[in-house]
């Protein structure tokens, strides 16, 4: 490929072939796999990748280029930020050789769906806290607790898993990130209802679950910092759109769109709300534009994404505001079947969660302010004592 | 230009030039300086931009090699801006360097190009443009045929940089379009009155024509396109200033937060403080992030629409809350916080207030 034109321009052309006019919303999910892997077969997925693990070794502005021109298809593809954004660019900094070899190419290719086993009932913004043990047994961990907040369980293969390894140091010192295979014996996946009545999210306990000795990321004990930069990448991922999709969604069209079936579209409170929408969304697009570059220029990013990330749960509630600041009392009762009603009430129900998921907005900005700004850091009274002390209430 | 926190990814040519600026704005352009040239009959320091003209080339960065200019380039201008919005310094660089060195360029009337450029690129000509606002609406100054030439009758105001100039540039709106006159402001016919300003640094002036001798640029009715890119070009710039002077405030309300202790700590270790400069920079990243873009894309008017009406709400929202964050110090008149804050507030509304840039924007998208 000579040039991001180019590639533009074979991207449209993939797309007006294999998708066309049909609503993106309505390719039934077997569909949508077999699309992902075509458009990765095609060469046209994941340009921005190393080629030894099936990327084509390109440049961040072919990712600009793949988002401006996939972004109306999105829901025609399964969702790969976790998976790509998320997994395989966290194993692609801290797995073997023979850990990237084995994974990645499946999981772009879209053969394999990864999740994160991250947050446990005791264990929320303070990840640090997780007391899911993973203990030796011969050429095996054996990995016993309970994780929660776990998105698409249920349709992933594989999850890393932030697991505690040793008691008796202290909670940062002592958890280990492994790769755990979900249909192992052992795991069992329950969905969790979210208040928009869907099930994105699940409960997973783990059961003397069974993982090779050598599907651990990075070093035994040394699963903290896989985890920040694991973060890093999610916050990049959802707010940065290294993969593509991001966390909220360009909701302008849409809205303007409601507006006018509304009869609103000269209403000068629904003109402000439209007009704020579309600068909030195309400045963090300008805003990702801009992390990719330093991104791909080799420069030192830092916990940036948090920024990112907050920008993008405001996003997301501004727009689902300002939809039902149009529908009015259409919003709040509708026909059965007016899935366009729905759908507004839906975002509105949907928008507390991303404030919330990938870590909240109040963590966020204790990241930007001490990681980013470099002012003092909250006081961690448990951070030198034995995990053992420190959580004494759930490890006896 | 700066890192914010999203290192900034520039060619070396444009990091060379934002350092020499900088390193200009921090050594000829200290608070005392400053203070002073706020103070003077100016309202500017006319050895500073003897030095910026002189030494930097900056007044003709954007006029042609050929009229004793660098021939720069939009992104140039943003590079420059930025730090002189860091300063803040106050300077005609704006009026003379952008819009009216734009708008005789695209205006492209080889007589005012051979008679004006050469002293704008030079700095030894400030030349201002007679607008403030977005539209040029059509009085109260009326332009009449005189022999070989023209008379202007009527007022504009408020002018920025009118008090200082040596040529004024007055577009003038008539029946058959937009037409652009030079006027020599020391003309007796032509009354300067300075006005009362919020932004101590830009002075601004009611100019009044009394049958003022004006000089026809270019085509009678035909400047409209000319004018639109120099005023796109000025927006520009002034979206620049703000985002330097935004990131001067971070930089300001960060560094007071470090070492201000109450309590036995920084001030900047209460979460309260903590997450309030996390929204600062929130802010001061996505004013950042429109720049390269604005300076680079030019067919873009959504672009710059969003721009115009994001940029200046958000930094007179760090200005305000650079001022929390300091204080009681915050709030004197000794203080630079308010020469931002000032600045923020009248930057919001020159060239078009934050809810007349997001009807545009909605117009170019169509809705």
């Amino acid at each position: 490929m000579t040039g991001p034109e180019e590639y533009r321009a074979r991207l449209r052309a993939w797309f007006a072939a294999e998708i066309g006019d049909r609503d993106p919303d309505t390719v039934p999910p077997e569909e949508r796999v077999r699309l992902a892997r075509s458009l990765h077969d095609a060469g046209l997925a994941f340009v921005t990748w190393p080629a030894a693990y099936g990327g084509q070794g390109l440049g961040a502005d072919f990712q600009t280029v793949f988002n401006e021109e996939a972004a109306r298809y999105a829901t025609a593809f399964p969702p790969a930020a976790v998976t790509v954004g998320i997994c395989a660019a966290t194993l692609l900094d801290f797995g073997t050789e023979a850990q990237k070899t084995r994974w990645i190419p499946a999981m772009l290719r879209g053969d394999a769906a990864w999740t994160q086993l991250l947050s446990e009932p005791g264990a929320g913004s303070d990840l640090g806290s997780v007391a899911t043990r993973a203990e030796p047994d011969g050429d095996h961990w054996v990995v016993n607790g309970q994780k929660v907040w776990t998105s698409g369980a249920r349709e992933a293969d594989y999850a890393l898993a932030l697991v505690r390894t040793d008691l008796d140091r202290p909670k940062y010192e002592g958890v280990s990130m492994l790769v755990v295979d979900l249909r192992a014996p052992g795991v069992d996946i329950r969905p969790l209802r979210e208040m928009t009545g869907e099930a994105l999210f699940n409960e997973v306990f783990l059961d003397g679950v069974r993982v090779p000795r050598d599907a651990v990321v990075g070093e035994v004990n040394g699963g903290w910092p896989v985890l920040t930069r694991m973060l890093h990448h999610e916050r990049m991922a959802l707010s940065a759109g290294t993969t593509g999709g991001r966390m909220d969604r360009d909701a302008f069209p849409e809205l303007v769109a409601l507006a006018r079936a509304h009869g609103r579209l000269a209403d000068a409170g629904v003109r402000a709300a439209l007009a704020e929408v579309y600068i909030q969304t195309r400045l963090l697009d300008l805003l990702g534009r801009r992390m990719r570059a330093a991104a791909q220029a080799g420069r030192h990013l830092g916990p940036v994404g948090s920024i990112g990330k907050i920008a993008t749960a405001r996003s997301a509630r501004l727009s689902a505001e300002a939809g039902m600041l149009i529908a009015g009392l259409a919003g709040q009762a509708w026909e059965p079947g007016d899935t366009r009603a729905a759908d507004t009430a839906r975002q509105l129900l949907f928008f507390p969660m991303t404030g919330i998921a990938g870590g909240t907005t109040e963590i966020q900005k204790n990241i930007v302010a001490e990681r980013v700004l470099g002012l003092p850091r909250e006081p961690r009274p448990d951070r030198d004592l034995p995990f053992r002390l420190s959580a004494v209430d759930r490890v006896g | 230009m700066t890192a914010v926190f999203v290192p900034e990814v520039l060619d070396a040519h444009r990091e060379d030039l934002a350092a020499t600026v900088r390193t200009l704005v921090e050594r000829q352009s200290p608070p005392e300086r400053l203070r002073a040239a706020i103070a003077s009959p100016d309202g500017f320091d006319r050895d500073l931009w003897t030095v910026m003209a002189e030494q930097v080339g900056l007044a003709g960065l954007l006029v042609a090699e050929r009229y004793g200019g660098a021939g720069g380039d939009l992104l140039d201008v943003v590079v420059v801006q930025r730090e002189l919005g860091r300063g803040p310094v106050p300077s005609p660089y704006l009026s003379s360097a952008v819009f009216a060195a734009t708008l005789l360029r695209e205006i492209g009337d080889a007589a005012a190009c051979d008679r004006f450029l050469p002293g704008i690129a030079a700095g030894t000509t400030i030349a201002a443009v007679a607008a403030a606002d977005w539209d040029v609406a059509p009085g109260p100054v009326a332009a009449t045929p005189a022999g070989a030439g023209w008379r202007l009758t009527g007022e504009r105001s408020p002018v920025p940089d009118a008090m200082a100039a040596d040529l004024l540039l007055v577009p003038v709106a008539g029946p058959d379009g937009l037409s652009v006159f030079a006027v020599d402001p020391a003309d007796p016919s032509v009354t300067r009155t300075p006005l009362e300003v919020l932004d101590l640094t830009r002075r601004q002036a009611r100019v009044a024509f009394a049958g003022t001798p004006a000089t026809l640029v270019g085509p009678p009715g035909g400047a409209g396109p000319a004018y639109a890119a120099s005023r796109r070009a000025t927006v520009v710039a002034l979206v620049a200033e703000q985002v330097g002077g935004g990131e001067a405030l971070m930089g300001m309300s960060l560094a007071y937060a470090r070492t201000r202790h109450q309590f036995g700590r920084p001030i900047g270790g209460f979460q309260a403080v903590k997450h309030k400069l996390a929204e600062m920079a929130l802010d001061v990243e996505r004013m950042a992030s429109v720049l390269v873009p604005l300076a680079t894309e030019p067919a873009d008017d959504t672009l710059l629409h969003l721009a115009k009406a994001y940029c200046g709400e958000a930094y007179f929202r760090l200005a305000a809350e650079n001022i929390q964050i300091h204080g009681g110090i915050g709030f004197t008149w000794e203080h630079a916080s308010h020469l931002y804050f000032r600045r923020a507030k009248s930057t919001e509304f020159l060239f078009g207030s934050p809810e007349f840039h997001r009807g545009q924007l909605l117009r170019h998208l169509g809705v």
